[in-house]
């Protein structure tokens, strides 16, 4: 039980600066979006504001090991102890479309605040400037993670699917509806 | 969405409707749209904020808001419910919330769920833990929509099949109605039916809390203090849940219990103990005056917070802890400081002294009573040797430290402390305890 508070204090406090990062990194970009839904990016529609490179870096600089082998993904993985956090950012134009986030459990245990946590920065990023769309959305996330289920919503423009199905990993992937 | 240039105004299409309107004219839809999802609430979320409802409702006294959640058609749950509401308004209540960190969900029938365990803070001003730390019962809520169908008790004897080591429920307040009578600033006395001379008791607790502080100084030590008295031998027994273990027993006259605290997250803490109860076994007295075991209990509570908080032999010397109580009785009292003498003697000359104090483990054996009167010799000589506060001094630092199993006397940390506090050496103190004792203390 010592073990297990001890790896949860660590993941908490990691998770806890990444998060700061993260959201420093993109104060900058809120003049450009400016309460935008989507924006167009080439021939996809993009996250306003959120450029994905700066996400990328964002993801490096609080641990994350990037790559980008297909030029269209990049693929980000930080692992802690037995957890291993993974994200893909989906390019079009220098902008975000895509993004997926994972958090898989080598010990096979279930999710914890830190990976719900990991989970929910991903699922609020676009509407991270409402804090009541944002608190909507991290209610409905918190809701179908205790359901334990596979489950699919629609958030104004975005698609999201939660997997938990899956391999001791939850699975979250967050698009632009077509 | 409808195909626009790419900059719908996202607050605007929030703010115009609540969430629920897409644009001017445009059709509704919910904000989230999915099939599983409830915009009331999860389940678990849905109980807790029936739970903030209750911890409000018991902190403001305010019974119909404190049962307003609960299934009127259910009587016992009811009966029950009203029973521990009007025990707990009588008590000031420094904190009251849930914990649900470790709570999980389990599905029944037609909709109903079960939570457990449900953690409890109920911190009396009387309490008090390091830091955040308070003392916590733990409960197994039933609920069907917003409306709560059940609640059980966390006990220790249904605690590993329910719950884990959530801490039990297994005070008074959940079996009897109680009277309780507040003495003073600081002292809650309780009586349940079998107990119509409650405030009999109230001088003497004052006196004899008013002996044990004077003997305890400014040292470590909680805001109040909380007895409960009863003449019922089932009460006794089920009360905190000694009946069937525990050195107690039936026919002991009185307990001090001591409760571990929770922290934020309802993790137990182990470090020191939050709160400390005593129940006085007013049936096993008899006619007689109590005031002796109330003394006894006080020399436990008052100086339960400062006590190391592990028991057997990882625990404190219980020579000390029982043997200090004792002797608190035979201060200013040299009846009763001539009747351990005796008691000691006696013990004695029957071959039941080897040189030692008794170990934890046997300690409340066959020779219980010869190892109260025993253990009270130590600080007796202590006394005798640098006066009553070195008695207690010599008390306070043995109670920090394990009993380790073996010879409390043979440790180098006593040494230590009979050079400190009285002296001498730990061999030097321990041939002086011998001639003592044998010699009819």
């Amino acid at each position: 039980m010592a073990g297990r508070s001890r790896w949860i204090l660590i993941l908490a406090a990691g998770l806890a600066a990444f998060l700061a990062a993260g959201a420093g990194a993109y104060l900058y970009a809120r003049d450009v979006r400016a309460g935008q839904v989507t924006q167009s990016c080439g021939a996809r529609d993009c996250i306003p504001g959120v450029e994905a490179a700066a996400l990328v870096e964002a993801l490096k600089g609080r641990g994350h090991a990037c790559e980008n082998p297909s030029k269209g993904a990049w693929s980000c993985q930080m692992v802690v102890g037995s957890i291993a956090f993974q994200s893909w950012v989906h390019v079009s134009d220098g902008g975000v479309h895509r993004l997926t986030g994972k958090v898989f459990h080598a010990d096979g245990g279930p999710l914890t605040e830190a990976g719900r946590a990991y989970l929910s920065w991903f699922a609020v990023l676009p509407y991270r400037d409402d804090p009541a769309a944002a608190a909507q959305i991290r209610d409905w996330l918190t809701q179908m993670i205790e359901a334990d289920k596979d489950t699919k919503a629609t958030i104004l423009d975005y698609t999201y699917v939660l997997v938990t199905s899956k391999d001791d990993a939850v699975e979250l992937d967050v698009r632009i509806s077509t | 969405m409808p195909e626009t240039n790419g900059t719908w105004s996202r607050r605007a299409v929030l703010l115009a409707g609540g969430l629920l309107i897409a644009g001017c004219g445009g059709p509704q839809r919910p904000f989230i749209q999915s099939e599983d999802y409830d915009s009331g609430g999860s389940g678990k979320q849905r109980l807790g904020k029936l739970l903030q409802r209750r911890a409000a409702a018991l902190r403001d006294r305010d019974e119909r808001a404190y049962l307003a959640d609960l299934d009127g058609s259910n009587d016992e749950l009811m009966r029950y419910e009203r029973l521990v509401f009007a025990n707990l308004r009588q008590f000031e209540l420094a904190e009251v919330r849930h914990i649900t960190e470790y709570t999980t969900e389990q599905r029944v029938a037609d909709g109903e769920s079960r939570f457990g365990p449900v953690i409890r803070v109920l911190k009396l001003t009387a309490d008090a833990g390091p830091g955040d730390i308070a003392p916590a019962e733990s409960f197994v809520y039933q609920v069907k929509g917003d409306v709560v169908t059940g609640i059980t008790r966390v006990t220790i004897a249904n605690r590993p099949a329910q719950s884990g080591g959530a801490p039990a429920a297994e005070a008074p307040w959940h079996t009897d109605a109680l009277k309780v009578v507040q003495v003073g600033e600081k002292v809650w006395l309780a009586g349940d039916r079998s107990v119509a001379d409650l405030d009999r008791y109230a001088a003497v607790t004052e006196r004899e809390l008013g002996v044990i502080e004077g003997l305890w100084g400014d040292r470590l030590t909680y805001p109040g203090h909380v007895l409960f008295f009863t003449r019922d031998k089932a009460n006794f027994r089920q009360w905190y849940g000694y009946g069937s273990s525990g050195p107690a027993g039936t026919e002991a006259l009185g307990l001090q219990h001591r409760e571990l605290g929770v922290g934020e997250n309802g993790q137990v803490h182990q470090g020191e103990y939050a709160a400390s109860r005593i129940v006085v076994n007013l049936r096993g007295h008899g006619a007689a005056d109590p005031s002796s075991t109330i003394r006894h209990e006080l020399a436990h509570a008052v100086s339960a917070r400062a006590t190391m908080a592990a028991v057997g032999e990882l625990g404190p010397p219980t020579w000390a802890v029982e043997g200090f109580a004792r002797y608190t009785e035979t201060v200013g009292d040299p009846a009763r400081a001539a009747q351990v003498r005796s008691r000691v003697a006696a013990g004695v000359r029957s071959g039941r002294f080897r040189g030692t104090p008794p170990s934890n483990k046997d300690f409340y054996g066959r020779d219980a009573g010869f190892n109260y009167d025993l253990g009270a010799s130590v600080f007796s000589l202590a006394e005798r040797l640098k006066g009553r506060d070195a008695a207690v001094e010599l008390y306070a630092r043995v109670i920090e430290r394990p009993s380790t199993g073996a010879s409390f006397f043979e440790l180098p940390i006593f040494d230590r402390m009979a050079r400190d506090v009285l002296g001498l050496s730990a061999a030097a103190f321990r041939g002086r305890w011998d001639q003592f004792v044998r010699n009819g203390a």
